[in-house]
């Protein structure tokens, strides 16, 4: 047991290195630090601008969500990409190694990194926006965001094995990360959009976990919260399982015609 | 500068030295210094073939990017067309040109004839001269059939060969060729050199670079030998040669390193060189000596804890002295 | 004279259509505008103000327009480092400055394409109105706006020659500009100290100007102070380009950083 999960950190260790490594410290920094800062920092302002308010703790909480779900998204599903243009994908699909638990190794350290984010997203908001942190349940806050991050890493690999079949990796994680700006209810609330287009918003992932967390920084715990929290769980594994099956079927389809060169 | 001289040569390199400084490290940067051309000197002729040849990280790369404007010397002189690269670049960039060897330098997603459209465009060749030379280059280069389909549908081949064209579009005197047949299979290799030989007939000179001895033998006038950024021979193929005529050389192959045997084939005083090579295969020795019989006799005995494999005796080609001068020069 | 027109115009040419083929450039071109229209639109819809429309072609159109700027001329020097082609480029007997000009000016071309692509949305798929109050200043304020950017984008490329992560580094010049030259909100949220900032970067100005002259100036006087302040930081930008391009010309050559070997 502790063999496989040392693989599983070795593994998960090594393909977010793959990612960031070739970035020397400074640049790392100005990425996934200064970069996140600045756009938390614009879109809380036009928040606070459009909406005439001082309160700018939801949308706070929900740009540093979108923060992480960038880390979640990109990491994920670039590494995915990577894997493929490289060639390493088909070694680690053909392997004997548990196959699923090298799937999620891919974004194990994402989440991590993920959850930093948020981290990094609030600090600011007590910094430079007031956000008030004192009647806010911690550990329900950081559950939850925990999940919100495995809900959308869920998505980055579904988004990652639909890459296999796309030529441009950047253009559909770019276009996702809008449809989660947009859907996610992180700049507005979900009710302005029109009826049908709500129903998108909730089969994405982290639009619960906004919700829920905003709840839980007004203090306001209630079942509603750990039901939303448990759908967030359940967005996340859905979409985790489509994109392994997804993996899975087009691995089959690359044996059977091998002028199929999906990897 | 006497004006004879002044004449005679149109490339003009004296003590040329050229380092790179890189920092290493975030916060406590350490400088590091390469030097990767040292003291080179050579000139050359108007309508000349030159050949720089090395290995790779030999310097010439370094050498041509000064030559061509591109690099600023550390110290020394150049002189091109009588003209200093770095501070009259802008008088000599029209006259010259250069192709760096590979695949880069080109719009892939534009065709060659767009390509070299654009860069006719920004020699300011006119509307006139680029009509007739355009296509006449792409016949040149063999790619009149595929002027019009993308560059990123061409093979290795065809980019090379458009490099060349590109090259041409502003009809320069000297034309700098930094291994353009690397990565080339050889008949396409052969084409290119067979261009390169049909500009010198132009009367346009031409300095390239290559690792190939062979083909330096084959196309160029003069070449010269470069190994850590400085020179080591300087002649034409044909005097080159001479210094390995009536020499052969002796290949041992051995099943693991002889120690004992080197040692002792340095005392051997007929053979005038020793190289010593490990491939996975096997170890190998060469002896370079002016008459194989000598030496035989007293080669055998010395063999102690090696099992010898072959033993081959052949001329020495040009190769060799290129080798020769390689491996000779301080490390 | 016409060779100048030549070069520029070449370069423009091969550089549009180099970077249209693009997937990164696509999306800031074609997606972009549409996403970002309908997003602050919907931030909008809850209060209705006056203007909607006008702000959200504005403030879209300047974020599309500096997001094309980034992810086109200032990767562009890195890119053709990596494609080999920035030696040959630079080489040759044109100015290098007139090359660039020729990428800036396509890139923003196809800026201004998604600005038109943004206004599509906001009068027919969300029915609001773009009304522009003052026709004449606006283009004038418009004329000065595309030059104030080429002026910026010249700048920051030329500067960007000499580092081989430029390309990374520039993405993250993307969200300061929005915050700090008031695309998308004023610069008064911000600190004074920053506030000043703003003053020196041309966008704030070209937004604020656009602004003005569609929702209708409210003081000619301060309009025209604007225009004159604007047109005086363009001409320095450009000088600065000018002058810093002798320093950067022999930078590289020093460096060797216009190869990537």
């Amino acid at each position: 047991m502790t063999g496989i999960m040392g693989r599983f950190f070795r593994q998960s260790l090594l393909s977010y290195k793959a990612l960031y490594g070739y970035l020397d410290t400074k640049v790392y920094l100005l990425v996934k630090v200064v970069n996140p800062i600045m756009q938390l920092i614009f879109f809380t302002l036009l928040c606070k601008y459009i909406y005439h308010t001082d309160d700018v703790t939801p949308w706070l909480i929900g740009n540093s969500f979108l923060l992480s779900v960038y880390n979640s998204l990109f990491g994920v599903g670039i590494v995915m990409n990577n894997e493929r243009h490289f060639g390493t994908l088909k070694l680690v699909i053909a392997s004997p190694a548990n196959k699923f638990l090298v799937f999620v190794g891919r974004a194990f350290f994402h989440i991590l990194d993920g959850l930093s984010s948020v981290i990094l997203g609030l600090l600011i908001g007590v910094l430079l926006f007031h956000l008030n942190v004192t009647n806010m349940n911690i550990l329900l806050f950081f559950i939850t965001v925990l999940i919100s991050m495995f809900a959308a890493m869920g998505m980055g690999l579904f988004i990652g094995s639909l890459g296999l079949v796309v030529s441009d990796m950047n253009l559909l994680l770019n276009l996702s990360m809008y449809v989660l700006f947009i859907f996610c209810g992180a700049n507005f609330p979900v009710e302005r959009l029109p009826f049908f287009l709500q129903n998108i918003s909730y089969l994405l992932p982290v639009t619960r976990g906004i919700e829920a967390c905003r709840l839980i920084a007004e203090g306001r715990i209630t079942p509603h919260i750990y039901h939303l929290i448990g759908m967030e769980f359940v967005t996340g594994a859905v979409y985790m399982c489509i994109g392994f099956l997804f993996l899975i079927i087009l691995e089959k389809l690359a044996k059977k015609s091998a002028t199929l060169d999906v990897y | 500068m006497d004006q004879e001289k002044q004449s005679e040569y149109i490339i003009e390199v004296q003590n040329l030295v050229r380092d790179y400084v890189s920092h290493k490290g975030v916060f406590r940067k350490k400088k590091h210094t390469v030097r990767a051309v040292n003291n080179l000197s050579f000139f050359v002729k108007k309508g000349e073939i030159f050949g720089l040849l090395g290995a790779n990280g030999a310097g010439k790369t370094t050498t041509i990017k000064i030559l061509t404007t591109l690099l600023a010397p550390t110290s020394g002189s150049v002189s091109i067309l009588g003209l200093d690269p770095m501070t009259q670049a802008k008088a000599l960039r029209p006259r010259i040109s250069f192709v760096f060897g590979g695949e880069r330098s080109l719009y892939w997603r534009i065709t060659g004839r767009e390509n070299l459209n654009y860069f006719s465009d920004l020699y300011h060749i006119s509307n006139e001269i680029k009509k007739r030379r355009i296509p006449e280059l792409l016949e040149l280069v063999g790619l009149k059939d595929h002027a019009d389909e993308r560059v990123e549908t061409y093979s290795k081949g065809m980019k090379q060969r458009l490099q060349i064209a590109r090259c041409l579009v502003n009809d320069p005197e000297i034309i700098f060729l930094d291994e353009p047949t690397i990565g080339l299979d050889p008949i396409g290799a052969r084409d290119l050199r067979n261009i390169v030989k049909m500009l010198a007939k132009q009367g346009k000179t031409v300095l390239i670079t290559t690792h190939y001895m062979y083909e330096a033998d084959e196309i160029c006038g003069r070449v010269a030998i470069v190994n850590k950024g400085k020179l080591v021979a300087l002649d034409t193929p044909a005097n080159l040669k001479a210094q390995t005529e009536h020499t052969s050389v002796i290949e041992l192959h051995l099943n693991e390193k002889d120690d004992a045997l080197l040692k002792g084939l340095n005392q051997i005083k007929e053979i005038d060189q020793i190289r010593a090579n490990h491939t996975d295969q096997y170890e190998s020795v060469s002896l370079q000596c002016k008459e194989p019989r000598t030496v035989f006799p007293q080669l055998f005995p010395l063999i102690g804890t090696g099992h010898l494999l072959s033993v081959r005796t052949r001329e020495a080609t040009l190769e060799d002295v290129y080798i020769h001068y390689v491996s000779q020069s301080p490390h | 004279m016409l060779p100048i027109i030549n070069v520029i115009f070449s370069s423009l040419n091969v550089h549009a259509r180099q970077n249209f083929a693009r997937a990164t450039f696509q999306f800031v071109i074609l997606f972009q505008p549409i996403l970002l229209s309908f997003l602050l639109y919907m931030m909008l819809r809850g209060s209705n103000p006056v203007h909607a429309g006008e702000y959200i072609v504005v403030s879209s159109g300047l974020m599309n327009l500096w997001s094309s700027i980034i992810f086109s001329s200032a990767g562009d020097i890195d890119r053709e480092r990596y494609m080999g082609t920035l030696e040959c480029i630079y080489v040759s007997p044109s100015d290098f400055r007139l090359i660039f000009l020729g990428h800036v000016l396509g890139n923003l071309l196809l800026g201004l394409f998604s600005m038109v692509l943004s206004s599509i949305c906001v009068v027919f798929l969300f029915g609001l109105q773009v009304h522009i109050e003052n026709p004449a200043e606006f283009l004038c304020a418009f004329t000065l706006s595309i030059l104030s950017f080429t002026a910026i984008s010249l700048l920051i490329g030329l500067i960007f020659t000499l580092s081989r992560s430029a390309r990374i580094l520039m993405n993250c010049l993307e969200y300061p500009i929005y915050i700090l030259c008031g695309l998308v909100f004023p610069i008064s949220v911000l600190p004074k100290a920053l506030q000043f900032i703003a003053y020196v970067l041309s966008p704030t100005w070209a937004a604020q100007l656009l602004r003005e002259s569609m929702a209708g100036i409210q003081n000619i006087r301060i309009f025209y102070f604007d225009l004159i302040a604007l047109s005086i930081l363009i001409l320095v930008y450009f000088l600065l380009t000018i002058v810093l391009f002798k320093k950067i010309d022999r930078r590289v050559r020093i460096d060797g950083t216009l190869g990537v070997h």
